[in-house]
């Protein structure tokens, strides 16, 4: 992982979440009692568990594929937390995601450095959970990363006009400048990332923060990735690939000026 | 009640898709147009100076304004009606739903605790008409039981 070193870098970056991870073929044989099975192998770990919904929208169309059918199967996804619960490992019959978030402000960032070994750890014992089942080993279509960032208003931009100082591609001016400063502002891009047959998501919208109800731009960095093959080395090999574009893709999106308030080192 | 026994009763008021992000905030584009309203006569209201009221009312507390804007920010459904927001005596912050018949008013004190009024018909002088109380456990999550109380039948 030597060629990371070079990837830009923040002393304060705007993360309040990463997610790294894989989609695969949905597992044909998994049905709700397997949740509970894997988890009696992860509880000493992750002693809490929620049921959510399930994550259905196909995140490129390769993936539009009728992933609940053929049998009656409720749809469900389920959450793993850690002890503090900084953590998460989802699970859903054709997804397994690691979630790691800022809890406190003072927490410290984690680095992909420091969660990718994680990941690879819990993605084992899920596989080697699979293999025990006779469930047979996932069929991985896309890796994963994805950055959550939030930029506060009052940390370089105070109304949607400033935000051309923030992401130098938009601009508030119109053609004939009769329309005001817009109230609202949301940014959805996609780009190509052909080198490494995947797509890179850029999503910037304003919200409500519901843990301090701050108004941010909450800006979305999610890159996914095609492995070669379904081997752990070409997925974790994806999965640097994804870190790096969605790495590089953040830093090409945001503003010099926004980089030297997050302090950038490289 | 937990926050997922009350989400099986909403969600398919919710249509919003399922997402793998588990840090959670309201969309201020998704989220319906009364939102961004009533968020900005919050903060419209948070610059009131002292004796806005001409009777020596305090401001309005930034304890109040903040589980104001929580409290909205998690209510934040399309078939909500927008709720009328105002200064209540004393430095707190109120939002009053009409459904119908029915009414809600929740009062956001100084320290963050939420009241509510619930009102169930016209005829006020009938005792088992009005309810009042304090929202003191997962005060979000239940007023998301009254909201929904407020929207469903009779």
């Amino acid at each position: 992982m030597a060629a990371e070193r070079t990837l830009p870098d923040f002393e304060n970056p705007p993360a309040v979440e990463t997610l790294m991870g894989v989609h695969f073929a949905p597992i044909d044989k998994w049905q709700g009692p397997y949740f509970g099975l894997f988890w009696s192998r992860i509880k000493k770990d992750y002693p809490r568990a929620e049921v959510q919904p399930p994550v259905v929208a196909a995140p490129t169309p390769e993936l539009v594929l009728p992933q609940f059918q053929g049998r009656f199967e409720l749809p469900v996804r389920c959450w793993f937390f850690n002890h503090d619960e900084t953590r998460l490992i989802q699970v859903q019959n054709n997804l397994f995601l690691h979630n790691w978030r800022k809890v406190a402000h003072t927490d410290k960032y984690l680095h992909y450095d420091d969660l990718r070994p994680i990941f690879e750890r819990e993605w084992q014992v899920f596989c080697n959970f699979l293999e025990g089942e006779g469930l047979g080993m996932p069929a991985v279509q896309l890796c994963e990363v994805t950055y959550v960032n939030h930029i506060d208003r009052g940390n370089g931009w105070q109304s949607f006009a400033d935000l051309s100082q923030v992401f130098p591609n938009w601009s508030p001016q119109t053609s004939g400048n009769i329309l005001p400063t817009p109230e609202l502002v949301a940014i959805n891009a996609s780009y190509p990332l052909k080198d490494v047959d995947g797509h890179l998501q850029i999503t910037a919208q304003p919200a409500v923060r519901q843990t301090d109800t701050k108004e941010t731009v909450q800006l979305t960095v999610t890159a996914r990735c095609k492995p070669a093959s379904y081997s752990n080395q070409d997925i974790y090999r994806r999965l640097d690939d994804a870190r790096k574009w969605a790495v590089l893709g953040f830093t090409d999106f945001t503003s010099s000026k926004m980089h030297e308030i997050w302090g950038r080192k490289l | 009640m937990s926050h997922s026994a009350v989400w099986e009763g909403v969600l398919p008021q919710l249509e919003e898709p399922a997402q793998n992000q588990w840090s959670k905030v309201t969309s201020l584009f998704t989220a319906a147009p009364w939102v961004f309203e009533v968020l900005d006569r919050i903060a419209a209201l948070a610059n009131l100076p002292n004796d806005w009221d001409g009777y020596g009312s305090p401001r309005i507390d930034p304890g109040a304004v903040a589980a104001a804007r929580r409290f909205v920010a998690s209510v934040a459904f399309k078939n909500l009606p927008c709720p009328n927001v105002s200064p209540v005596l004393g430095g707190s912050l109120g939002l009053q739903w009409r459904y119908g018949e029915k009414e809600l008013e929740f009062t956001f004190q100084p320290n963050g605790e939420i009241e509510f009024l619930r009102v169930l018909g016209a005829d006020l002088d009938r005792d088992e008409n009005m309810e009042t109380g304090t929202l003191r456990h997962e005060p979000e999550t239940a007023g998301l039981k009254f909201l929904l109380w407020m929207t469903g039948p009779r």
